[in-house]
């Protein structure tokens, strides 16, 4: 969007030339006050705008550190001991989920996404910036439980070899909120949305293992929870697959679900 | 197309909307002027709601269009500095408070922070403005609805019954607004399905019935159209001439849509 043919001509009416005439019955000064803190909005305007509405919303901050809590401490329950425990993962894997699908879900449930929509008619814009802003705040959130982890279990690998598991946790936080905000999107009731998010980020790892037939070895690398095993030597690590697929597992959930969220908002009466 | 005012004209051309079999709105045609307020009008499920929507391009119409300024809603990048619209009271998230709501969406469009206390204040909710939206009366979520469409102070308004919710000292506060919105020279457009609150508001009259046009032209014009008995002194002010001439004129729709040629 870089023409604003409509921006253009209303610029044209506030300044002088014949468009400035107008009804009769008015005065000749523009109509428009100044209320722009610049001349045209820009993408930059709307990351801000998803910030304040993902954290003016009072549950936001108690879940997120509810969830990097519970994980720590499971984390430092665990009598193995291992950095990374892939079952306790699940937990902020399906909270970045439902992170990422509320962003979206909450504005269907209640109908402000028509208000969004007509502030920002342009859905594409409004769909990446929602993507970015909940894709910051999940991988700073994966990172954070990631090192966590890191700290309570100092006997593992710490300085730079830890570095490919920290961004490999952040990543799966990232992708895991991306799969909430395309399923949300998709479905748009939070309870349906929360029951797929459950299915796709938290069933299918359990119930598909890399270890089994062919089938099943093939989806189950295919899947972030692995792909993201096989990056930290978590869970049922795989030794089917190499680390440079499974980041290409992780990058393309990421470009899937943004893919998905965009061609479903675009195409659909809100 | 270069007319002086076409900055802020609404267009409508041929709009049809089906949602599988139901007919929505059917091969619309019309054009909303600025410097007056113009009052939207048509019985429950006549169509005026999913026509503001297709005209913001919430909706995608079947066939035909709608403009504003001559433009696809859909392809203006900033909404807000060209049309202000309260579609529907409801559309806030409850858990946010009154400022948090006004304030992502003037973040969204460049609007100055300064800018969302003044148009709190204009709508009188500046002392409830940290109280959570979940808690606000109808009224007082109309008049959130209000504050939002006037954020970006554009030159086009569209309220969908504003009305609804609002106590006497609203209601007349509300149409002093719409009024002094139209001397400004801006496009305002309200929908409502009270004609006795068109009477004090609207100067010109856009009539829906199943989802078809069936008036569009003066107050004057339309008050003309009442019958005999209920037009006895012939005057815009009469509230009953009004609504007698705005139910004929729904009744018979309702008659042709079973099939009757006009």
């Amino acid at each position: 969007m870089t023409a604003d043919p409509v921006a253009r001509r209303d610029t044209d009416a506030a300044g002088e030339g014949p468009a400035l005439s107008r009804a009769p019955s008015t005065a000749t000064a523009p109509i428009q006050r100044q209320v722009f803190t610049r001349g045209r909005a820009r993408f930059g305007d709307l990351l801000p705008a998803e910030w304040i509405k993902l954290w003016s919303l009072r549950s936001t901050a108690p879940a997120l550190i509810g969830v990097v809590a519970l994980s720590l401490y499971l984390a430092h329950a665990d009598p193995v001991r291992a950095t990374f425990d892939g079952t306790v993962w699940l937990l902020p894997m399906l909270g970045a989920g439902a992170l990422g699908a509320q962003s979206i879900v909450g504005e269907h449930a209640s109908g402000l996404i028509r208000t969004t929509l007509v502030a920002v008619p342009d859905r594409g814009r409004v769909v990446l910036a929602k993507a970015a802003v909940v894709a910051a705040v999940a991988a700073v959130f994966g990172l954070v439980i990631a090192c966590g982890d890191l700290a309570v279990v100092s006997s593992r690998a710490t300085g730079f070899a830890a570095v490919p598991s920290l961004a490999a946790s952040a990543v799966l936080t990232l992708a895991c909120a991306l799969v909430g905000l395309a399923l949300g999107t998709l479905i748009r009731n939070l309870a349906a949305t929360s029951f797929g998010i459950c299915v796709v980020l938290g069933f299918l790892p359990l119930f598909l293992k890399p270890d089994q037939n062919r089938w099943a070895t093939d989806v189950a690398n295919a899947l972030p929870y692995y792909a993201w095993g096989r990056l930290t030597g978590a869970g049922h690590a795989s030794a089917t697959t190499t680390a440079s697929v499974a980041w290409g597992t992780l990058a393309a959930w990421m470009a899937a679900s943004i893919v998905l969220t965009l061609t479903t908002l675009n195409r659909r009466d809100v | 197309m270069p007319c002086p005012h076409s900055g802020r004209v609404i267009e409508v051309n041929e709009l049809t909307k089906r949602f599988r079999s139901v007919t929505a709105v059917d091969g619309l045609t019309f054009t909303v002027q600025p410097g007056r307020v113009t009052g939207f009008l048509g019985p429950n499920g006549s169509g005026k709601s999913t026509t503001l929507r297709l005209i913001l391009g919430l909706n995608a119409p079947t066939s035909g269009t709608a403009t504003v300024a001559g433009h696809r809603f859909r392809d203006v990048g900033t909404g807000l500095r060209h049309v202000g619209a309260l579609l529907d009271a409801g559309d806030v998230h409850r858990g946010r408070s009154a400022r948090a709501h006004l304030a992502a969406l003037a973040r969204s469009n460049g609007i100055s922070r300064n800018r969302v206390q003044e148009v709190l204040e204009e709508v009188g909710l500046a002392g409830v403005a940290r109280r959570r939206v979940g808690g606000f009366s109808l009224g007082m979520r109309q008049r959130l609805g209000i504050a939002a469409a006037l954020l970006g102070d554009p030159p086009v308004l569209i309220f969908d019954e504003p009305i609804n919710g609002l106590d006497p000292e609203g209601i007349r506060w509300a149409r002093d607004l719409f009024r002094r919105l139209a001397g400004e020279g801006r496009t305002v457009f309200v929908s409502s399905h009270l004609m006795s609150e068109m009477e004090h508001t609207a100067d010109h009259l856009i009539v829906l019935g199943g989802g078809r046009l069936l008036a569009d032209e003066s107050l004057a014009t339309f008050a003309a159209r009442a019958p005999k008995r209920a037009a006895r002194a012939q005057q815009v002010a009469d509230p009953g001439a009004l609504e007698a001439a705005f139910m004929n004129l729904t009744a018979d729709s309702v008659e042709f849509r079973a099939g009757d040629a006009r």
